[in-house]
């Protein structure tokens, strides 16, 4: 394996271990986990995706979507997160989408009234 | 043969040192920042991304080999090295081609894989799904490493070399005294390239392993 590959490989178990996440989520909106804010580097980036990654996978856990099993290999992390990215919508789901209304009336059936009235 | 057998043990076992050399503690001061400092025989070294200045003259360099090697004429371009092969049989578009074909299965069982791991389906099931997945990703692997060896002397592949080393000698400083006491400063590690290319092995090794994780692989490409 090349030397790159592995230093990528364990950017990706940092980004799963309990310490990043914790990082990860809290400081999410300001990006503080690295010391320079611009320039990122590959392995910056790559590590931000892992983070994501690795966040998402725990919150699937967390609504019991997913079991502990998927976290014993990077194949299963890897198809699971494919077949979710990948997957047709849920049928049931789309379904039960509010529909856009056909008319401009709204659910009451009354016409939507002006937002601006002119002074009279 | 002996010498092409004795550049490749050589080259594995530069290899093998640079992985060892590479713990987490190493990679996680990259992920951190895009500038790496680390200590050999006592001295202080700094390798950081690259900034304008030294990209442009990365980039000026890099056209200024190429054209030299295509006037030189000891490498083919790359074009031309594919066809070369192609009349041994060699099919290196037929590699991608396969490649590319791998990929598609790979996806494949990604999602049944996905889907069975959301069925939670029992350890058998998901096992075969993994080892079948696994066969393609060594299958790829092994077209890769093979489509590498092929291309190595491609003018395309020197020219990258080169640029990876130049832009090494470039991002690299060290640090020395200043002009006032308990005062230091950062210098350029090498004055000229050619410093740089008759260095400590290990040095260079250590420099290029970090200048390669700071570089973006577009910095490089020709």
């Amino acid at each position: 394996m090349l030397t790159k590959d592995k230093a990528f490989s364990i950017a990706r178990k940092l980004a799963k271990s309990e310490y990043y996440q914790t990082v990860y989520t809290q400081e999410k909106m300001r990006l503080k986990i690295f010391v320079n804010n611009m320039d990122l580097t590959d392995l910056q980036i790559y590590f931000l995706d892992y983070l994501n990654l690795y966040h998402g996978l725990y919150i699937d856990l967390a609504l019991k979507e997913i079991d502990e099993k998927i976290f014993e290999c990077e194949i299963y992390e890897d198809a699971y997160v494919y077949w979710k990215n990948h997957k047709k919508p849920d049928k049931e789901k789309v379904n039960k989408r509010p529909q856009r209304p056909e008319t401009t009336q709204n659910p009451t059936g009354n016409k939507f009234s002006w937002l601006f009235k002119r002074n009279k | 043969m002996e010498n092409k057998d004795l550049n490749k043990e050589k080259t594995e076992k530069i290899k093998e040192d640079m992985n060892k050399a590479i713990d987490e503690t190493n990679v996680e001061e990259l992920i951190r920042a895009n500038v790496a400092e680390f200590e050999h025989k006592d001295i202080k070294y700094r390798v950081s991304r690259p900034n304008g200045v030294q990209r442009k003259e990365l980039y000026k360099e890099r056209g200024k080999k190429h054209i030299e090697l295509l006037n030189e004429g000891s490498f083919k371009p790359q074009e031309v090295l594919i066809n070369l092969y192609l009349k041994q049989n060699i099919d290196i578009d037929g590699m991608d081609r396969k490649m590319l074909a791998l990929n598609k299965q790979k996806q494949d069982l990604n999602m049944k894989l996905g889907q069975a791991l959301k069925d939670k389906a029992s350890d058998k099931e998901l096992q075969l799904f993994k080892d079948e997945i696994q066969k393609i990703r060594e299958l790829q692997q092994e077209l890769s490493i093979k489509k590498t060896n092929y291309l190595e002397f491609s003018l395309e592949n020197q020219v990258n070399m080169f640029t990876y080393s130049y832009c090494s000698y470039l991002v690299t400083e060290k640090e020395v005294k200043g002009e006032k006491e308990g005062e230091t400063k950062w210098v350029k590690a090498f004055d000229k390239f050619e410093d740089f290319q008759n260095g400590d092995e290990e040095l260079l090794n250590m420099i290029t392993f970090r200048a390669s994780i700071l570089m973006m692989p577009q910095e490089l490409m020709v």
